[in-house]
């Protein structure tokens, strides 16, 4: 009940420091994308927590693909870092700060979220998980 | 004994030259030496490489016998031409020195050979890829590892490839389904059956054990066998499947044995 409560308080706080760091149009029009597919399907829906994402990009899974039990195996441990994919691969910074070009292409945006939810949780995120991992993401 | 020294030597020079052409795809014929050819051709070269290296072994040694035996200045005659102790008999005849005559022949031969090796060389290479690849590919497959050039493997591999991108190598690389059949369609069209590049030979052999890994063939561990694993972990490396960190025209699938660098940061 006391977690419920902290994630509650933080989602509220951070929902509405999240609207203040959304940079670019495309950002937002992408972050209304998915809070519209979290509110359609639960109408408890309160707004994305960066604390939230937080723990989604930091958190080892097991669900995944064995290689890959966490975001941070190619991503880093710090989002603005550059990454590597296991076949070697730069992977541009997953922050916001560090690299504009994120979170603005919803087409992008489904593709990897696609991918590598599977990869690293083995299931299809939810649209709420995706709002949460870019509101971190922008706070970076 | 000299003449046939000349001849094998000249022969070793002709094979060689196609066999460079071939294989490699390089040098004056590469334009009109398929592989096999160029393959065959090389048990010969290598063959007769001996044989020189017989000839060049006795050759010395009868410079060397010779020289012992008669004191005459064998080496230093092929500077001077002259031997100071050759019997009159067969010392007669001597030619007028001509040296411009002579150095304009030279000069002739030679720039013709010069001119004739860089013409040809500038052929297009018979059955190497040429130009970019194709730009969805790159972006689509270029993501997580080098675009591979379609040459780099036989239709049947990129077939069984592309129907397993939900487990791809151990990752989710799925595509949506019009993407994943136009890629699919590219990656046939240009396999390894359409050139003649070494590595489109080469590399169509399979390992039984992990069959769809390039790095898996046996052609591939063969030649990086002497390559310690620390450099491919490297961080300027990557993964045994980032071709382009070592051989710089690794993206258009020619694989020249000059273009391999491994970068500095690799090594240390």
């Amino acid at each position: 009940m006391k977690i419920t409560m902290c994630c509650l308080s933080a989602c509220l706080i951070t929902s509405s420091s999240a609207v203040a760091v959304a940079g670019p149009g495309g950002t937002q029009k992408l972050l209304d994308f998915y809070a519209n597919q979290a509110k359609a399907t639960d109408p408890a829906f309160a707004g994305f927590s960066a604390q939230r994402g937080e723990l989604l990009f930091r958190s080892d899974f097991s669900g995944g693909k064995p290689d890959t039990p966490s975001c941070t195996v190619c991503h880093t441990k710090d989002p603005r870092n550059v990454g590597q994919t296991r076949a070697g691969k730069d992977i541009d910074p997953m922050a916001a700060s560090a690299n504009p070009q994120r979170y603005t292409d919803q087409e992008k945006a489904e593709k990897w979220f696609g991918r590598n939810c599977r990869n690293v949780l083995g299931r299809e995120c939810t649209a709420r998980e995706k709002g949460d991992f870019i509101t971190f993401m922008l706070t970076q | 004994m000299v003449f046939a020294l000349l001849a094998v030597l000249a022969l070793n020079v002709t094979t060689g030259v196609i066999v460079l052409g071939g294989v490699d795809k390089q040098g004056p014929l590469a334009f009109a030496v398929s592989y096999e050819t160029g393959r065959t051709v090389r048990t010969i070269h290598q063959a007769f490489a001996y044989v020189l290296l017989a000839m060049v072994g006795g050759h010395l040694a009868g410079v060397i016998h010779e020289s012992f035996r008669s004191d005459a200045k064998l080496v230093l005659a092929m500077f001077t031409g002259e031997k100071p102790d050759t019997p009159v008999a067969i010392a007669a005849n001597p030619a007028r020195a001509r040296p411009a005559f002579a150095g304009l022949t030279v000069l002739l031969l030679l720039g013709g050979a010069a001119y004739g090796a860089v013409a040809f060389s500038s052929r297009r290479a018979l059955g190497v890829p040429v130009g970019p690849l194709d730009s969805t590919y790159v972006k689509e497959c270029g993501s997580c590892h080098m675009a591979y050039p379609p040459s780099l493997a036989p239709s049947s591999r990129w077939i069984a490839l592309m129907a397993g991108l939900a487990d791809h190598f151990g990752e989710d690389a799925s595509l949506e389904s019009n993407l994943m059949s136009s890629i699919r369609a590219y990656l046939i069209n240009n396999s390894a059956e359409k050139w003649d590049t070494r590595p489109s030979h080469e590399l169509a052999e399979s390992n039984p054990g992990d069959p769809l890994r390039l790095t898996a063939t046996p052609f591939w561990t063969r030649t990086h066998r002497l390559i310690p694993s620390a450099v491919f972990r490297s961080k300027a490396v990557g993964a045994k499947g980032a071709c382009d960190a070592c051989h710089s025209d690794g993206l258009t699938g020619r694989f020249d044995p000059q273009k391999i660098e491994i970068p500095a940061r690799a090594l240390q």
